[in-house]
């Protein structure tokens, strides 16, 4: 069944005199429980959609639905109101807070969601139990991606939306991080990882492919592979 | 344009906020400092400007008998002397509409009858015709306006002059009545102070030129004496009243020798010496205040100047890579800084001095009838303040930037790695710690994470808190003076001066005090002008000898001086009396303000010297609080041995209701000072310093301003990655302004708190600078102005926390968290 479902999406962004299309129509559709990946190179406008389906950016045209709401029209709270109980993001750069512990961080966002999870066991499931004291400085890239992980989760999203989650990350990391990612979706949690790296595409059960602003193609993958699987 | 230039000009334009903030705070410092140094030069300027057109004298000669026409020329022809004139000057009664006043009357002299071995002959302290004509017969005067307005007289009406004692007054006047002529004003009114009478209620109301010829008394009162060099030294600084001090030596010297007589300057005449040392005050607050803004100044160009070089990090690696050097680099930094700060200095410097004497020397106005005169700009203040300016946004810049400019190229290109968290403190208290919400815990920790901000933020609210803190105080303790000095200290009602008194004389005046319906209590005093003086120089005091020692309280509340600062009535507790009534040592107790002076302490010696010349070492046994002028109470017993004669009083203290009427009309009395009188007198003298204060008070408010929207501003621009991250997780604007708004608050509040006491410190060494010899500030500081103080810098605050939300509200999160912190 498809829970987020893109329809001739337009995003314009206006520069002076000039405006610059980001998106130029597109559409597209992501089930429910599944792990998806939108891949396309540098400034496709993969990073504009999961900005606008995450709510932190605005469609200039068409619409989005997320389940049964249109997401193109919430006003600025809601916007925020949606950010908080429906999305988890996970950044390249982990996006921690620096002066808070793994477990605070997690606890940042537990902090402000009335339906959050354990912060200490999602931490455990990321297998940072015995990293929740220290300080992101104080932990390597992938353990840090980890917490930027289980803070989004933490939240119970209905969406967990990952912006190149290991482009700062060395190989054998980045596979861990996938590895947990594809956990969660096998758990249940809608999984959407945007990425230049098209190595990755055969974990996900749906490629969307992103060239100039538009839709390229929409695979759907039966047999996704398991991360350990996959070299690059 | 340069690229160099082109580059600058950019960055200036692109930064306004920044740049607008920088030059403001050079802007202030310069303002005030400039200001109010202007304002004193001008003050003195003016008055230069005004003695010199009056030709005003260099020493008054005043003899008892009066001088004769040989006196005089025997004077004009003493070496240093330029020109003597003899004048007469009468304190007489007046009556208007019913009410007795006291005028005092001169002479009034053309230029015939000044003596001069130069030749040259103008007339001294030459009065000014205002209206009418000078008065040119026996029963002719001419008046001040406030005479005229206040009796509703005009030019051709008729006055009555009077005295107590009538028979004297027609060895002086031909005539009691003369008809009005002429408005004049004197320039020795020109402070505006009009000095005081023995005669009525001691206060001098009015003044008026009479015709010489009115005059039928052989003799003058008075000459006024004009020393040859005296023109060529501004005749309102140190260098004048130096000179003056010589002169009246001289002329001591001279008068001894068998005219006899007493010699005054400039300086014994209060109003003169009053108006320099208000100039004195005036720059020695323009020192210590505007120090306070340097030290905000250069805290607040730090933190900017850091944020600044953090954010062009980038630039300077590209600049560096292209192979630019690091002090070239360096100088476009610095030119920035210089511009801002060369700009504000100059706008502050040229702004200061002519808004600033303008708003004091108009506040001053009603106590000084000063002409106008050029606004002069304080040409050494106003460099240096310039330099300071300069300097300190400089140095911050340079301080900030040499070692980013010295770093490689490459490193300076890659992203700064972000700042690691750190426990704090109280986290080692887990007693506290693990009470703390989820919120409150992030908010004590990120409070020390920036150590660097947390100090600055610390230290500018601090700064701008202890300026509020000292400008209120300074109100409240000039505002306190005059009620300290007349309900606390003193609790008599009136003072009343008297001739030599006789037993019988005593007798006769407490019956008249002690008439049913009046006075519950009277004291006989004698009071003596002596100069006290120990190593440290020498103070005029008046010494006070009581009838009896042990009554002395009942009228003078003698305390142990206190520096308490908030303590409005300090007098509740009776263990902080001097105790006479067990005091037996043959010792004087002396004001606090004279024993500080002196630097004596209780159970030191120091000598006094009276009037005759005689010095006697007397032995202080106890020192006590007094704010205005200095006295030295002595035991009637101590007088006897001292003098070898038994105590006459020249006067009483009474306390309730004075019978005025019935004392004043008596032979004896010489004059009345209401207690009432001298509280509004002093009142009116100490108003003009709270101008100052209100200048002062408005400076520090601005100051605040910039400080916290400065600092609220760079917080939210170095933590732009943090902030996104937090909205990005669903934080509500007002959530994420909170979260930075309550470390503002938590730091503001340590600020205040650290102000309200660094307030107490600054607001005493301000008070102890401004202080004049006879005046003595308490060190008072109203707990209202604790709360106005700390409610003013926690109000802008708040105003620049809500001013700042629309930054927060728009901080861009796609934008902000494309790269790394």
């Amino acid at each position: 069944m498809s829970y987020v479902n893109f329809t001739n999406v337009i995003r314009d962004y206006k520069q002076g005199d000039m405006t610059i299309r980001a998106l130029d129509g597109v559409s597209f559709e992501l089930e429910d429980s599944r792990f998806s990946v939108i891949v396309g190179p540098s400034g496709a406008g993969k990073s504009t959609i999961l900005n606008i389906l995450g709510g932190m950016d605005h469609a200039t045209g068409g619409t989005i639905m997320v389940g049964d709401r249109d997401i193109t029209r919430l006003s600025r709270r809601q916007r925020t109101t949606y950010r908080r109980d429906d999305i988890g993001f996970v950044f390249q750069f982990y996006n921690l807070i620096q002066n808070l512990t793994a477990l605070e961080n997690v606890e940042l966002a537990s902090h402000i969601r009335s339906q959050a999870a354990d912060p200490k066991a999602i931490l455990d499931e990321v297998g940072l139990s015995h990293r929740l004291n220290n300080f992101p400085a104080q932990l390597s890239g992938g353990e840090q991606q980890r917490v930027a992980i289980a803070r989004a989760l933490a939240k119970n999203p209905k969406l967990l939306l990952c912006d190149e989650p290991t482009g700062a990350l060395d190989h054998e990391t980045g596979k861990g991080i996938l590895m947990t990612l594809q956990e969660a979706s096998q758990k249940g949690m809608t999984v959407v990882v945007i990425t230049h790296n098209t190595a990755i595409t055969p974990m996900a059960n749906r490629i969307v492919k992103i060239k100039s602003g538009k839709v390229e193609s929409v695979i759907d993958n039966p047999s996704p592979i398991p991360v350990s699987e996959i070299e690059w | 344009m340069s690229p160099f230039w082109k580059d600058i000009y950019r960055e200036i334009i692109a930064t306004k906020n920044r740049f607008i903030s920088l030059l403001m705070i050079s802007l202030l410092g310069a303002f005030v400092v400039v200001g109010i140094h202007a304002t004193a030069i001008h003050m003195r300027d003016a008055a230069d400007a005004a003695y010199r057109r009056a030709n005003l004298y260099d020493l008054q000669l005043r003899h008892p008998l009066g001088f004769t026409q040989d006196d005089v020329i025997a004077i004009s022809e003493v070496y240093g002397v330029e020109q003597a004139m003899p004048a007469n000057i009468i304190d007489v009664y007046v009556y208007v509409r019913g009410v007795r006043r006291v005028m005092r009357t001169y002479s009034y002299t053309g230029p015939n009858l000044s003596s001069s071995t130069s030749g040259i002959i103008d007339p001294v302290n030459a009065p000014i015709l205002l209206e009418g004509r000078w008065p040119a017969s026996r029963g002719e005067i001419a008046v001040e306006r406030r005479f005229l307005r206040e009796g509703g007289l005009a030019i051709g009406d008729e006055v009555v002059l009077s005295h107590g004692d009538m028979a004297r007054f027609f060895t002086i006047f031909a005539d009691d009545t003369f008809t009005i002529t002429g408005i004049a004003d004197s320039p020795l009114y020109l402070t505006g102070e009009r000095g005081n009478t023995t005669l009525g209620d001691g206060s001098i109301r009015y003044f008026a030129f009479v015709y010489t010829g009115a005059f039928v008394s052989p003799v003058y009162t008075d000459i006024y004496v004009i020393m040859n060099g005296s023109r060529d030294i501004h005749q309102v600084s140190d260098a004048y009243n130096a000179a003056a001090l010589k002169w009246r030596t001289q002329m001591q010297d001279f008068l001894s020798g068998g005219i006899g007589g007493f010699v005054f300057t400039r300086q014994n005449g209060i109003a003169f010496e009053s108006y320099f040392q208000d100039t004195l005050r005036l720059e020695s607050v323009g020192y210590v205040f505007p120090l306070v803004f340097f030290l905000v100044a250069i805290l607040v160009s730090l933190t900017t100047m850091t944020r600044m070089i953090e954010e062009q990090r980038g630039q300077i690696g590209i600049y560096k890579a292209l192979g630019y050097r690091p002090g070239a680099i360096l100088l476009k930094y610095i030119s920035y800084a210089l511009i801002s700060g060369l700009a504000g200095g100059l706008v502050g410097a040229a702004l200061g001095s002519q808004v600033i004497p303008r708003i004091i020397f108009d506040a001053y106005g009603h106590l000084y009838s000063m002409p106008e005169s050029n606004h002069a700009i304080p040409w050494r203040v106003a460099v240096v303040a310039v330099l300071s300016s300069v300097a300190s946004v400089t140095v911050a810049v340079i301080f900030t930037c040499i070692t980013t400019v010295q770093g490689e190229a490459a490193n300076l290109m890659r992203p700064k790695a972000p700042e690691p968290g750190k426990r704090v403190l109280i986290e080692k208290i887990p007693a506290i710690w693990k009470r703390l919400g989820f919120i409150s815990k992030v908010t004590s920790r990120n409070i020390f994470r920036y150590k660097r901000r947390f100090f600055m933020t610390l230290a500018g609210v601090a700064g701008c808190t202890a300026l509020l803190v000292t400008a209120f105080g300074l109100g409240d303790s000039i505002g306190s003076v005059a009620r300290l000095q007349f309900e606390d200290i003193v609790t008599y009602d009136a003072r009343v001066h008297t001739r030599e008194l006789s037993y019988a004389g005593q007798a006769e005046l407490l019956v008249l005090a002690m008439q049913p319906g009046h006075a519950a209590d009277a004291l006989f005093i004698r009071a003596m002008a002596a100069d006290a003086h120990t190593d440290a120089g020498g103070f005029p005091a008046t010494v006070i000898v009581p009838e009896d020692m042990t009554r002395l309280a009942d009228f003078i509340n003698l305390v142990v001086p206190s520096f308490g600062f908030m303590s409005q009535s300090r007098f509740s507790s009776p263990n902080l009396m001097v105790n006479y009534r067990t005091f037996t040592q043959p010792g004087v107790i002396v004001t606090e303000k004279l024993a500080r002076e002196m630097g004596i302490r209780a159970g030191d010696n120091f000598t006094i010297t009276m009037g005759d010349g005689w010095s006697y070492t007397i032995y202080a046994a106890a020192i006590v609080e007094n704010y205005l002028l200095h006295y030295i109470y002595m035991p009637p017993e101590l007088y006897s041995y001292l003098f070898g004669r038994a105590l006459r009083p020249n006067g009483l203290f009474i306390a309730g209701d004075i019978n005025t009427t019935a004392l004043r009309e008596h032979a004896l009395v010489l004059g009345i000072s209401n207690t009432t009188w001298m509280r509004e007198n002093l009142t009116q003298q100490t108003d003009a310093l709270g101008i100052v204060t209100i200048v002062l008070m408005v400076m520090a408010c601005i100051l605040a301003l910039v400080v916290l929207f400065n600092l609220t501003e760079i917080n939210i621009l170095e933590r732009k990655c943090e902030l996104a991250t937090i909205k990005v997780l669903g934080f509500m604007d007002i959530q994420t302004a909170m979260y930075l708004y309550r470390e503002n608050m938590v730091v503001t509040a340590m600020g205040i708190a650290v102000g309200l006491v660094a307030g107490v410190f600054l607001n005493g060494f301000i008070l102890t600078t401004v202080e004049i010899d006879m005046l003595k500030f308490p060190h008072i500081i109203f707990p209202m102005s604790f709360v106005l103080a700390g409610g003013i810098s926690l109000l802008f605050a708040l105003v620049v926390n809500v001013l700042t939300y629309r930054k927060l509200v728009a901080i861009d999160m796609v934008m902000s968290l494309k790269s790394v912190e």
